[in-house]
């Protein structure tokens, strides 16, 4: 029996447990970030809100990983301090809809997007898997055990 | 398995771009020749064996289009494949490369994930 | 030459930053132009097919910079003045291409030439603006100014 290990908004897990499955619910403009190592099989999630931080610093130091700016490359601090290799790393980015509401004028999910696709090509990481924009809000789950990627949206599953 | 690939493009930008992709997609490179238009890449191909191009439209000199059209008229270059990289989106040019027998035609502004599918379809499977 | 329709190159515009460059722009209403040490970099493109023009593109150096390192996937103290000029003229190139394609769909055939750059000062980008319709967008705190050229 697997254990669901949740992923708030503006939050991250990493797991390196095979019986762990992280979960982060209703990705509307947000942006659901995956990193995978195959070879030591350890996963971690970011859900974040926002592509940049310098909008609230006081912000990004409490909350880091509410921006993509700051949460994503502290996010991979994380997973090269447990020994995860570039290499072996399969990123997947799944989100950055545009939803109906006044963030639409400031087109949030796209610049999530921008921001994020910036930081994997600095770092020399290729994205392999993607699922972004639309206006639809998506579920994300990732098993730690098999590095397996399952996207919901309205009622149906997909793997990345 | 590497191999030779050549990039013509007059920015260095653009070339850049694409050596750095090949590099960050893992694909084993022997020799990475750059050219700034088609009579430098010609240059490049009348004395080097080159398993894939990349090669951009506008350019002085000698256009892409040209280019092109010159080695698949030439017996020994006909079937180097090519992957053309342009700003040029219209059906037309696109019609007219693919008939000139191009592999793939990618347009501007291009993800290093775009380019990485266009080279993995092209290139044999790699360990 | 004045640009036919300012929206259609505002798009093109912010959706390159996005896609190629990983800058964010926003468009700006006023054209507050702030000083510039170095002054400005004066990108120029032609084009021949359906419609003939020129489409020019006004930065700083500074935010040249920014975008080479962005391209380059490095910092921008690493990049050179002719990285910085190559990656500007690209931008311009990977713009035209984009908002002569919006502009008349994908049956035309275009020839664009090699973008031009030249260095210009303040005073000069000002009566510019005042001579021609133009985009004006905030990127990342950096102005830039698209336009239709002479």
């Amino acid at each position: 029996m697997s254990k669901s290990v949740i992923v708030d908004i503006g939050g991250m897990a990493v797991s390196e447990s095979p019986d762990e499955v992280l979960v982060t619910y209703s990705l509307g403009s947000c942006l659901g970030v995956t990193f995978y190592d195959t070879a030591l099989r350890i996963g971690g999630m970011a859900h974040l809100m926002l592509p940049l931080s310098p909008i609230d610093p006081q912000k990004a130091v409490e909350r880091p990983f509410m921006f993509v700016d700051v949460g994503v490359p502290r996010l991979l601090a994380d997973l090269f301090a447990r020994g995860c290799r570039k290499r072996d790393l399969v990123v997947r980015v799944v989100g950055g809809a545009q939803v109906m509401s006044d963030s639409n004028l400031f087109r949030i999910g796209e610049r999530n997007v921008a921001v994020f696709r910036k930081i994997m090509w600095k770092n020399g990481l290729l994205i392999q898997a993607q699922e972004t924009g639309g206006s639809i809000s998506r579920t994300l789950r990732l098993e730690i055990a098999t590095g397996r990627l399952v996207v919901r949206s309205q009622g149906v599953e997909k793997e990345l | 398995m590497a191999f030779n690939i050549l990039v013509v493009d007059d920015s260095l930008t653009a070339r850049t771009f694409v050596a750095r992709t090949l590099e960050l997609a893992g694909v084993p490179v022997n020799q990475l020749y750059q050219a700034r238009n088609g009579q430098e890449a010609l240059d490049v191909l009348a004395r080097e064996w080159v398993d894939l191009v990349f090669a951009d439209i506008n350019m002085p000199v000698m256009n892409g289009v040209e280019m092109i059209r010159r080695m698949r008229a030439d017996e020994l270059l006909r079937s180097v494949p090519v992957i053309v990289i342009t700003t040029d989106r219209s059906d037309g040019r696109m019609a007219e490369l693919r008939a000139a027998g191009i592999q793939s035609y990618l347009t501007k502004p291009l993800t290093p994930e775009d380019l990485k599918r266009a080279v993995d379809q092209l290139l044999p499977v790699r360990g | 030459m004045n640009v036919e329709n300012t929206d259609i190159l505002q798009s093109a515009a912010i959706e390159a930053l996005e896609r190629f460059a990983f800058l964010l722009a926003d468009p700006m209403e006023q054209s507050a132009l702030t000083a510039s040490a170095d002054g400005f970099w004066q990108a120029q493109v032609a084009f021949r097919g359906p419609r003939q023009g020129a489409l020019v593109l006004i930065a700083t150096p500074l935010l040249a910079r920014q975008l080479a390192a962005n391209l380059y996937g490095t910092e921008g103290s690493a990049i050179t003045p002719e990285q910085a000029e190559d990656a500007l003229k690209e931008l311009l190139n990977v713009i035209c291409g984009d908002y002569l394609h919006r502009m008349d769909g994908s049956a035309s055939i275009y020839d664009l030439s090699a973008p031009a750059l030249t260095t210009v000062s303040g005073e000069k980008v000002q009566a510019w603006l005042a001579r021609h319709g133009h985009v004006f967008l905030a990127v990342e705190g950096h102005p830039m100014i698209l336009s239709g050229g002479d």
